[in-house]
């Protein structure tokens, strides 16, 4: 995963509303690509009937 | 050292009038004052309230009025189950002082059985945040090494089933965090189906992941502990409407004829799990080959397809319920679970979004798969416990886990002791059943704990 972007990362930082020190904004850059990482996979095309289930129906044995 | 006794032997002599459950209790009091000063198991022990459940037990016994198998059973509560009049924490600052006015509906449930409450147990911060050394309690060590980690985030439960000093407790398990504890320490600990157990009163870490559920010495031990906390309950949203089965009813039947899919792929290729976790697995099929099931592999997507949704749902939900007081108390917080869910909030809404519909496609395959096979076995943890100075911060980032994908399905798995590694501590490994048939589970990890010889060795701290 490259590197994000330091202004679209300040700028998710801003969103959140927090007052960080920099040495924790440092700490979440390290380790965001990570999560990018997983984003990326859950991002990847879905079909479009691929809605969320929020309904848990049990099987029926 | 006092005798060790599971919940079923202990339930038996009691109702026989051969154990007085005061002297239960009194014999895990003892082992909690010879070794909690090491294990760092218990935030709060209450031994007053203890003796006064035993003798209550003794006295519903005396007079034949004895509530069931958990009457005079020593238990004890993770520290994010409300407990009316008696701190609950959940291993933080920020709730030292929080003395909740009502027992959590588990709670509750236990209690109207007739078990003896022994305390409070160590967690990891929120269920998350752990091992941490900032926090205004150590945390719980691994009663097998007290310099190694116990897992979590139910860690407490795990050290003190493991050590003896309860003989069930509560965990919670919203990626991992009953099922990890009970393989690095070395019991056993079911994740019940979603739905099955109520979450009502414990502190929320994430709505859709979070499960309850029970860890004992004993796949049996579990069986009984579930039994009493198995029903709907109209306080939790999520609560499904099943009448659960007798679950001890059929746990002697053995494994004959049980079709079992081993995912060999997450623990040999997607994260490759220690050669004692390996063997372990391996000597477990051929357990349950020898007993008379059918074992063959079963292959889902990759772990890390699972991991992916199962930790973007889980931060951005605990980000949302942790968010008003990271606005107000960032700083209170100790550091591990502040950097960990810091991150929550830099996860995008349609992020969130696309993670519960590839949710319901794992679902979907989960189900499809499992469609020709009673059980899935799979790895629980990768290995034996590391040093508890040695468990990175981004854990949960840098390598997809073995038990959070049946968070993310909501399917019953269990952690079952398979065995020892090359440093002497547990290894185990994880099963999974359909929905709502936990019944199938402990059949078939009561055979092989039947089958094999790991229940009968302690840890040296405590032996």
């Amino acid at each position: 995963m490259s590197e994000i972007d330091p202004t679209a990362f300040d700028a998710l930082i801003a969103q959140t509303g927090l007052t960080l020190t920099d040495a924790q904004t440092a700490t979440l850059r390290a380790a965001y690509p990570k999560l990018q990482t997983m984003i990326a996979r859950v991002t990847e095309p879905l079909p479009r009937e691929a809605e969320p289930a929020l309904i848990f129906q049990a099987e029926i044995r | 050292m006092a005798e060790f006794f599971t919940i079923a032997e202990a339930s038996r002599l009691i109702a026989a009038k051969k154990l007085s459950p005061v002297e239960l209790a009194t014999i895990c009091l003892e082992r909690i004052k010879a070794a909690d000063s090491i294990l760092n198991a218990f935030l709060m022990v209450t031994e007053e309230r203890a003796i006064a459940d035993a003798k209550a037990a003794e006295a519903r016994i005396a007079s034949g009025t004895a509530k069931g198998p958990l009457d005079g059973i020593p238990i004890a509560h993770k520290d994010i189950y409300n407990t009316a009049g008696i701190r609950t924490t959940a291993h933080s600052k920020l709730l030292q002082d929080n003395v909740p006015a009502a027992d959590s509906t588990v709670v509750r449930q236990w209690r109207d059985a007739g078990s003896v409450m022994m305390g409070k147990l160590a967690t990891h911060e929120f269920a998350m945040g752990g091992p941490s050394f900032d926090l205004p309690w150590p945390p719980a060590r691994n009663p097998w090494n007290p310099d190694h980690f116990p897992a979590g985030s139910s860690s407490g439960t795990g050290a003190a089933v493991a050590a003896g000093m309860i003989l069930g407790g509560t965990g919670s398990d919203t990626g991992g965090s009953i099922r990890g504890p009970s393989a690095l320490c070395g019991i056993a600990g079911i994740k019940p189906t979603y739905g099955l157990c109520s979450r009502a009163g414990v502190l929320p870490l994430s709505f859709t992941l979070d499960h309850t559920g029970p860890m004992a010495w004993t796949v049996e031990d579990c069986a009984l502990l579930l039994q009493a906390i198995a029903r709907h309950d109209p306080t939790d949203p999520a609560s499904a409407v099943h009448e659960a089965p007798d679950y001890t009813l059929g746990i002697d039947a053995g494994v004959k004829g049980l079709r079992i899919g081993v995912v060999r792929h997450f623990f040999e290729d997607d994260h490759p799990a220690s050669p004692a976790t390996r063997m372990g697995i391996d000597h477990a099929l051929e357990v349950f080959e020898h007993l008379g099931a059918e074992v063959r592999e079963v292959k889902l997507s990759p772990l890390a397809d699972y991991n992916a949704p199962g930790w973007l749902i889980l931060l951005a939900e605990a980000y949302a319920v942790h968010e008003p007081w990271f606005k107000t108390h960032f700083n209170d917080y100790g550091e591990l679970f502040r950097d960990r869910l810091a991150l929550g909030g830099l996860i995008r809404a349609s992020d969130y979004v696309q993670a519960i519909r590839r949710r319901r496609l794992l679902c979907l395959e989960l189900q499809a798969a499992m469609a020709d096979v009673d059980i899935l076995v799979t790895a629980a943890q990768p290995a034996e416990a590391p040093k508890i100075t040695e468990v990175p911060k981004w854990a949960m980032l840098d390598k997809p886990n073995f038990t959070i994908p049946f968070n993310v399905t909501g399917n019953p798995a269990m952690s079952v002791c398979t065995g020892f590694g090359a440093g002497g501590l547990p290894v185990s490994m994880q099963l999974v059943a359909r929905p709502f048939d936990e019944a199938t589970l402990f059949r078939a990890g009561h055979a092989y704990e039947m089958a094999t010889e790991w229940r009968k060795k302690r840890p040296a701290l405590v032996a």
